[in-house]
Parts: structure tokens; sequence; C-alpha cells
């Protein structure tokens, strides 16, 4: 009982390097050392010192504080599109597999159709149409990505709806809330928080990567994919440019792709065990 | 035999039931035309082979068929209330203290997440409306009416045996009170002992409530300790049904013949002295 709740080197890592972020999306604007907005164009393209640990930008601006500021911008865009989507998509899939027959059809019909379009080309499109801004990046991709869990939370709904104990606990007279909730869902949650963790990290990468193209947070908002962007033009005279929002984008992913790793190993390990 | 004709209405009547499954090549009939009246305080024994129609018939009566399983003519009428094919709010409002189903394998009818205490609890707020603290005590209570001790509460159901979970089960029948009960094959996979605690504590389930209760089994020999009429099942078909005594006696169908024969071959063979 206690043996299998412990928690694995990966999940730690993982969650502490979560947690680490999270920490810097509710206070990185606040240990910033510099203001991230701050011109000094006599101090443009500075190599790291000790005062700018990662340089300073084409503007003079220290690259180290709008890393930390811009935290709180791609996180949280990355994090609530991934959160949306899930809830959407969970909603929507469980519904159909729950319901059945022509609903079920006609739903899963629809996310076939969402499927077909690759899903960052199609986060872009609906990018596009809306006001450039975050919280338009946010909606685009989660839109992009509800299909996908759709998908996933109806096939696992069904699976779930045909465990014996389910059938007896309706035989029981439960009601649909307690089906739901003490039944169904946590029969889900194992499968659905990794692929949770693997997808949110995918969307933050997403998140880079249209801010990359201009369609996020607006300058001189600090964001890491646009930082990106603005680093391609000094490539040649600045290159550590490049490694700030490089190396923290790599950071979160990684923690997300971690901490799913880690979940998985202990999940597995817990099943193979009697229950 | 007073008791049967003093009371007018059957708790459970079941008239002309027909079951059938969709195919590509239309539909296929398993359950055909089947009548059973079960009185209250009485308990109908239902035999068969395996395949004969005894788990569709449970599944039918308890309102649990899944797709593609259809119930397609008849009517049942149980706790007052009359049922027929299509109806799916009146399901909800009878199962549990209405007709409870009673399955063939208990490890499977328990939700491995959650202790027997908690989940006894549950259908008894749901069933009786009841708050938490009196709703966990009664359970603690019903367990040791059913021969447990009160700790089981805590216990998980993969701690419990396959005649404590039964048993378990058994204590969640005594805490609604159902008007009927359908047990399908209950004692499956029990020793000869458990399977005669686990008999007589349906006995006694009857007798405290007063449910009307279909005993589901393949076990003739279990029937007719428990039943004072058997009905016998054949590919979809209640072929007979006679007072057990008279069953054994004159079996008038070739079904009941080859049943009532299996089990005389079976007692002359324990009345051989093993070498």
């Amino acid at each position: 009982m206690t043996a299998e709740r412990r928690i694995n080197a990966l999940t730690l890592a993982g969650g502490v390097l979560l947690a680490l972020l999270v920490t810097l999306v509710v206070f990185g604007g606040a240990i910033a050392p510099h203001d991230p907005n701050q011109i000094d164009l006599t101090q443009r393209l500075q190599a790291p010192s000790l005062a700018h640990p990662f340089g300073t930008d084409q503007l003079g601006r220290c690259v180290a504080s709008r890393i930390l500021a811009g935290a709180a911008m791609t996180l949280s865009a990355g994090v609530g599109a991934s959160l949306l989507a899930f809830a959407a998509g969970l909603i929507i899939g469980v519904g159909a597999g729950l319901l059945g027959g022509r609903g079920d059809w006609l739903l899963m019909r629809l996310v076939d159709v969402a499927l077909a379009f690759p899903g960052l080309v199609l986060a872009l499109v609906l990018a596009g149409f809306l006001p450039p801004s975050p919280t338009s990046l946010t909606f685009a991709l989660a839109l992009a990505a509800w299909p996908w869990w759709a998908r996933l939370s109806r096939g696992l709904a069904r699976e779930a709806a045909t465990r014996e104990y389910v059938v007896a606990a309706r035989a029981l007279g439960l009601g649909w809330p307690r089906l739901l909730t003490r039944y169904l869902l946590p029969q889900l949650w194992p499968s659905l928080s990794i692929a949770l963790a693997v997808r949110t990290g995918g969307l933050l990468a997403a998140v880079a990567g249209l801010s990359y193209l201009g369609l996020g947070a607006q300058p001189p908002t600090p964001e890491w994919g646009r930082m990106l962007e603005e680093a391609r033009v000094h490539m040649g005279q600045a290159p550590w440019l490049m490694l700030a929002p490089g190396l923290a984008l790599t950071v979160a992913i990684a923690a997300c792709h971690l901490f799913a790793e880690g979940l998985r190993d202990q999940l597995a390990m817990r099943r193979t065990e009697p229950v | 035999m007073s008791r049967e004709q003093s009371l007018s209405q059957p708790r459970l009547e079941a008239t002309g039931i027909e079951v059938v499954v969709a195919t590509r090549g239309g539909e296929r009939c398993l359950l055909a035309g089947l009548d059973l009246r079960v009185e209250s305080g009485e308990i109908l024994g239902l035999c068969g082979s395996s395949g004969a129609g005894k788990t569709l018939t449970a599944l039918t009566l308890g309102g649990l068929l899944p797709p593609p399983l259809r119930w397609r003519a008849g009517y049942i009428r149980v706790a007052g209330r009359l049922l027929e094919p299509g109806l799916v709010q009146e399901w909800r409002e009878i199962r549990g203290r209405g007709v409870f189903v009673l399955f063939q394998s208990p490890g499977l009818a328990l939700n491995p997440r959650l202790r027997i205490g908690l989940q006894i609890a549950e259908t008894l707020v749901s069933a009786h409306g009841l708050a938490r603290r009196p709703a966990t005590r009664e359970a603690a209570r019903l367990l040791e009416r059913v021969g447990l001790t009160a700790a089981t509460t805590r216990a998980y159901p993969f701690q419990l045996s396959g005649g404590m979970r039964q048993r378990v089960l058994i204590a969640i029948a005594m805490g609604l009170r159902p008007s009927v009960v359908i047990a399908d094959e209950p004692t499956t996979g029990l020793d000869p002992a458990r399977r005669d605690a686990i008999l007589e504590l349906l006995r006694e389930l009857v007798a405290d409530t007063d449910a009307a209760l279909l005993m589901i089994s393949h076990d003739l020999e279990a029937l007719a300790h428990l039943s004072r009429r058997i009905g016998v099942l054949d590919a979809g078909r209640l072929v007979e049904i006679a007072p057990t005594a008279e069953l054994f006696a004159r079996p008038r169908a070739v079904a009941t013949q080859q049943l009532v024969a299996s089990l005389a071959a079976l007692r002359a063979a324990d009345d051989q002295p093993v070498d």
C-alpha cells in the first residue's frame, strides 16, 4: 500500500522543474534584476556578463530579465490552451461515448474532420483570423487541440463503462453524477494525466512557434518565442541571444515530458501488482 | 401455498419477454416468450445449461441489457410498476430498491478504488436519502449482519476473498431492502461450505426483507435446497416450471430430464467408495 505510493526520480525531477516554472510565472517579473522593457541603446548586444547573465538584446534590454518576465506569457498560454482543450475534449468525448447512437456518430465525424487538418496549421489559420494577442493564441491552439482529447476520452469512457462494476453500480440504482465521478472518471485519470503532461509540452512548443511567427504577444511584451525571432536577426553578432529563450523552452518542455514519463512508469508499476 | 393464494399480485411478473440481438442478417431471437411470476417471500429457482439464457434473463429483468441486445416484446410488472420495452427513466427509478441484481462474479461487481464501507454507504445515501454518518454506521452493521467484521468497512475489494465479496453484495441488498432480488449464479467459484453459507444468507435476506428472489443457477442441487418451485430454461425458452419435488420426480422436458439425470449420476458417483 505504502510502497507503491513512492514517487520515482523522473516524476520528482519533472515535478520540481514544473514547480520552479510555476514560481516563475507568478514571481518572474518581480525577481527580474532589471526592468525587462528598459531600453538602453548604449548597452545593445552586450555579451553575457555579471550584470546581464544572458547578455542584452538589440535594444539593450536585459535578456535574463526578459526570460523571467516572459515565463508568465509563454507558459500560461501553453498551459491554458492545454487545459482548455483537455476540458472541452473530455466533456465532448465522454458525453459522446456514454450517449452512443446518433449523437456519438455525429460528434465523432466532426472530430474526424477536425483531426484531418494538421493541428499547428489549423491553429495558425485560426490565430490569423483573430486579433493577435496571447488570448487569441490560447483559444486558437485549444480549438485545434480538443478533437484529439475527444477521441481519446471517448474510447476510454466506452471501455470504462463496460466494466462489470459500473454495470453493477447501475444495477444498484446509483445516479449519474455519482457513477461519473466515482466509477467512470477515476478509471480514465491514469491515461489522461500522462497524456495531459505530454500534450502540454507540445503546446508550449506550439505557443513559442506561433509567437515566433508574430501571432501571439506583441512587442515589447517579453515572450520566449518572440525573443527567438528577434534574436535570429542578430544571430551573427550575438549568438547568445538565442541561448536563453531556447534553453528556457527546452527546460519547460523537458519538465512536462519527465513528469509524464515518471507518471507512466509509476502507473505501470502499480498495474503489475494485484489489484 | 396459502401465502401464494393470499397475495393477489406477485412481486415480479414477467410476461411474454422477447430479447433479440441485432446482427447483420437481421434480429436473432435469444429469449422467446419468457413468462415468470415470483411472489413476495418466495424463492423461484431458474435452471439451465450454459448458453440457455440465464444471465440474459437476469440482465433483462434488471433493465441492464447492453446493445446490441434488445428487449423487443412483453412486459414486466415490478414494485407496482409496469415496464415495457423502450423505457429508460422508469428503470432508473427501479434499479436498486425495486430490482436488485446480484452478479456472478462479485470480484468484478465492486469498485476497486472505493473502500467497502463507503461503497455500501453510497448506495444507502442514494436509495434512502440517509446522511453520510448514519449511512456509514449502517454499513458496519450490515457487514456484521452477513458475518463480516465492522473493520471490513476500511478494506478495498481486492483485500477480500470471493466469498467475502459476495457477502458484501448481500449486505448491500439487505441495506437496500429491494422488492425483487435477482441472483445470477451467486455461488460460482466457491467451495461447498462457502456456497452453503451464501445460500443461507440469501434465504435470510428473503426472510428479513420479504423480497421475491429469482435464483438463477446451473446448480440444480443448490436450487433444490432453496426453492419450492424451479423453472428450466433451454435455448431461450422456459421449457418447464414445476414444484421442486415434482420436477425431480417427473421431469417432462428433455432439458430437465438431462439436468436431473446428470445430478443423479453425480450423486451415484459420490456414493461410490473412493480408492
